[in-house]
């Protein structure tokens, strides 16, 4: 649970963080710290609200109380200009469902969160290129959405993920859609991309095989974390 | 801020990636615009041209006319006036009488009627005599009618061109058409109950300034005495010509023949009539029942023979001649005394009969319908026409004439019982001045004309009904408020399905811009993309509307126009072919106008939502399908 370093400060910091969907209370008062380079898995019964948290943790939800602090910067207290960068350059979110904007090529979907940065063109083209090599997508990048099989689709949502070279990459069930052997594929392509870059990798998932490949486990029950292991 | 090519590459996708309504809302909506567009265009086109063609000739100025509707003093049953007859006839009849028995006449006071009687113990006028007429007439000379001087004082304070003074000549007697130089005696019997209708019960009498525009090319104002110039009206010469009137149905194309064939059937034409006096006419009369009464005695060997008969004239227009003069010396001296005594009285008249052609030197296309209608385009029909008495003679030609003509016509009388002989056309330089002349100083009819108008401060009663212009300018004025109201309805009809468009359309988008806010997208990013999107298809619809109006006009502009060229000559009998009516004008300034504010409103429609949109949470915008 400590950090091998440490003079570090976490990357995410969750101070008793709870989340209330009207009466169902989903999250109760959680406190956790994701490290810079440690990979976090995030496991616990369907229903329990690992997506929830994970959504928090990326600036992408509000807590229903408690903070969230991104590199020591509390996002409750950011503009949501602040927030809106925050979550383009500091975090990579990869969802359950990879929500691609379908009538815009791969290629297209990757470069988005480079439109706010206002990059230039050429950089732009060759970190697309980069990218869509380090998760093998390159020939699928002037397609459609909706003609690419489903491990593809991950790949290209990962590549949106990390173009921005983020502190920390946020997965949903990567490896849910997809087979065993393709699930494996992208859990070693997030790892490269973690060991590559020293960022930060935190995966909601319930294969035990991937969560115990993880530095961390932690358990969500009932809305607390539980058997945190090390 | 986003880059312009992304925020034009995102809006792209945007608009790549709708649905079927989409499509149904694009064309709709070009098809809108496209409507308004070429609406106004047509609109003007169609203000322009009946403006030119309005312009033309006397339609193009604005007259007013001026006549002094005098309230009829209620002569008939003023008891002086009644007492007035009496001691007129008392006086006459005496004198008659007198002079009667000078002339060793026999008299007799029945042949004179008297003007009042006593019916079932109540005293009655009778208006109709001689003697009525004459108590109206001299008492009539004590209401003044108002003239020119009045007319000039009240024009004081309103800018005007110019008075024209337009006076009525009765005949003195008759004017009847020879027709194949053939003269019809029986007309001459009742000339109210005439076939041939006599075209010159009278003549009114104008400056020609006024109508020079209906003069013929080779028009000649001065002809010699026995052929009058005269300007008559297109109904007249219808008339005359023995067509059938078209109907007011008939198409446009043959109205403007009949108008052009008549046209062309005046250029040379002189109308022969021969002129009777009334001793002439009663002669004819005359002669005409004693051979009836001789024809129906035909078989009766006791009957005698009047003494004296005479033939019906032998050549047209020439007098009566003796037949059979059987008269003994008595009679004849008693005829003789019969015409001292008529002459002492200044009654006797020599009877006289000549031929007096009109030569026709212009047209007046006056007004063939009279069916009021609110059809736009009928109206425009029934006022194109020109409403000036006719037949006209010029006032320099009446001038110099003046001797000759007044053998024939009657001065205009001041002293009418009823209606005015004279009237004054006041031309304007403007409509406004025109109708304020007329709102401020025209006197308001007491019921019908006979009832009267004028008062002290009013004299006149003052129309615009020579020319119609005024009528015109309103007709457009209230054509253009109309159409353009319904311009503006079916523009704000395109506003609204722009706006609901535009608002459903980026509603719909709430997972979009939760993508867009998840991959770090600022608000105010996500709007730019929304705003251009907004942009794009609304500049897109109105290029496009644009384009179409100017194909769809400049396809449709040859036809239309032609159509609209012969409706409008026939309207305003215009046989100028160099006048053509163009009824497709872009308007630019519109045009821009309408395209700014399509653009403003959608871009004011697309605000608000996206602005709600973005507010709301990523997770919320995911989980939307
Ligand atoms: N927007 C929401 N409104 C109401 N309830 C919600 C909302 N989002 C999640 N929930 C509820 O919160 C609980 C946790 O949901 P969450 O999606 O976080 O679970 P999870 O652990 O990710 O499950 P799974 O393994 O099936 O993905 C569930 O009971 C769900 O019904
Ligand atoms: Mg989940």
């Amino acid at each position: 649970m400590q950090p091998s370093t440490i003079q570090q400060s976490p990357i995410i910091q969750a101070n008793s963080l709870t989340k209330r969907f009207g009466n169902l209370e989903v999250l109760k008062n959680i406190t956790l710290q994701v490290w810079p380079g440690e990979f976090l898995a995030i496991v616990g019964p369907s229903g329990n609200g690992k997506s929830t948290l994970l959504h928090i943790l990326g600036c992408i939800d509000r807590p229903t109380t408690g903070d969230v602090y991104i590199m020591s910067k509390n996002t409750n207290k950011l503009t949501d200009r602040q927030l809106a960068k925050l979550r383009n350059q500091t975090l990579g979110f990869v969802f359950q469902f990879f929500y691609m904007q379908p009538h815009l090529t791969i290629a297209k979907n990757i470069e988005i969160p480079l439109m706010p940065a206002r990059i230039s063109p050429t950089k732009r083209r060759k970190l697309v290129q980069n990218v869509a090599e380090l998760v093998g997508i390159t020939s699928q990048l002037q397609q459609k959405p909706s003609t690419l099989s489903g491990g593809q689709l991950q790949r290209a949502a990962i590549a949106r993920a990390i173009i921005n070279q983020p502190k920390a990459i946020l997965a949903d069930e990567p490896t849910d859609n997809l087979d065993t052997a393709n699930g494996a594929n992208i859990i070693n392509l997030l790892l490269n991309i973690k060991n590559q870059q020293n960022t930060a990798l935190i995966i909601v998932t319930h294969d035990q095989q991937i969560a115990h490949m993880a530095d961390r486990i932690i358990s969500l029950e009932n809305g607390t974390l539980q058997n945190v292991k090390i | 801020m986003l880059k312009f090519k992304d925020a034009i590459t995102l809006a792209l996708t945007k608009i790549s990636s709708q649905k079927i309504w989409h499509g149904f809302f694009l064309s709709t909506e070009i098809i809108l615009l496209t409507g308004v567009l070429l609406a106004s265009s047509f609109l003007q086109g169609f203000k322009t041209s009946l403006h030119d063609f309005n312009n033309q000739g006397l339609n193009g100025k604005f007259i007013v006319t001026a006549r002094n509707v005098r309230v009829n003093p209620d002569l008939k049953n003023d008891q002086t006036v009644w007492d007035l007859a009496e001691s007129l006839y008392d006086q006459h009849t005496k004198e008659h009488a007198n002079l009667a028995a000078q002339l060793n006449l026999p008299y007799d006071p029945a042949s004179e009627e008297k003007p009042t009687e006593y019916l079932n113990g109540e005293r009655i006028f009778k208006e109709y005599t001689k003697y009525a007429g004459l108590a109206i007439d001299e008492k009539m000379q004590g209401y003044h009618q108002a003239g020119l001087a009045e007319l000039l004082q009240i024009l004081n304070n309103y800018p005007y061109q110019k008075v024209y003074s337009e006076s009525t000549i009765g005949t003195n007697g008759n004017l009847s058409i020879l027709q194949e130089g053939h003269e019809n005696l029986q007309d001459l019997k009742d000339p109210t109950s005439n076939s041939e209708n006599p075209i010159f019960y009278g003549l009114h009498v104008l400056e020609s300034a006024v109508y020079q525009y209906y003069l013929f090319d080779s028009a000649d104002l001065k002809l010699e005495q026995n052929t009058i110039p005269v300007t008559m009206s297109l109904t007249t010469l219808e008339q005359y010509f023995d067509y059938t009137p078209l109907s007011d149905q008939a198409s446009s194309e043959a109205k403007l023949a009949r108008f052009r064939e008549i046209y062309q059937r005046s250029q040379d034409l002189t109308i022969t009539t021969c002129y009777r006096n009334e001793a002439s006419k009663a002669l004819i009369f005359q002669a005409q029942q004693i051979q009836n009464e001789i024809a129906r005695h035909a078989n009766e060997k006791d009957y005698n023979k009047p003494s004296l008969i005479h033939n019906l004239p032998s050549e047209p227009c020439g007098p009566v001649t003796v037949a059979e003069d059987t008269r003994s010396n008595d009679e004849i001296q008693q005829a003789q005394l019969q015409i001292a005594y008529q002459t002492a009285l200044g009654e006797y008249e020599e009877p006289v009969q000549k031929i007096v052609n009109f030569k026709v030197i212009g047209i007046i296309p006056d007004i063939r319908q009279t069916t009021h209608s609110t059809d736009i385009l009928a109206m425009i029909q029934s006022l194109g026409g020109i409403n000036l008495a006719t037949p006209l003679i010029s006032r320099d030609y009446y001038e110099a004439h003046l001797t000759e003509l007044s053998q024939i016509f009657h001065p205009p009388s001041t002293t009418d019982y009823l209606g005015t002989s004279e009237s004054f056309l006041i031309e304007f330089k403007d409509a406004n001045t025109a109708t304020r002349f007329i709102n401020e100083q025209s006197c308001t009819l007491k019921g019908g004309i006979n009832n009267g108008c004028a008062t002290e401060d009013k004299p006149f009663y003052l129309t615009a009904d020579n020319n119609h212009s005024l009528i015109i300018n309103n007709i457009i004025e209230t054509l253009t408020s109309i159409i353009m109201i319904a311009i503006l309805m079916i523009f704000v009809l395109t506003i609204i399905l722009m706006t609901v468009s535009i608002m459903r359309s980026i509603s719909s988008d709430r997972k979009e811009i939760a993508i867009f806010k998840a991959t770090g997208f600022q608000r105010t990013q996500i709007i730019t993309i929304y705003l251009t999107y907004t942009c794009l298809i609304t500049s897109f619809i109105i290029l496009v509307s644009i384009f179409l109006t100017l194909i769809l006009g400049l396809i449709l502009n040859p036809w239309l126009s032609s159509l609209l060229t012969t409706f409008l000559q026939a309207s305003f009998f215009n046989l100028d072919n160099t006048i053509r009516a163009q009824l497709f004008e872009p308007q630019l300034a519109n045009c821009l106008l309408t395209s700014l504010a399509l653009l403003l409103v959608s871009l004011t429609a697309a605000l608000l939502p996206t602005i709600l949109k973005t507010k709301q949470s990523i997770i919320a915008g995911l989980k939307y399908e």
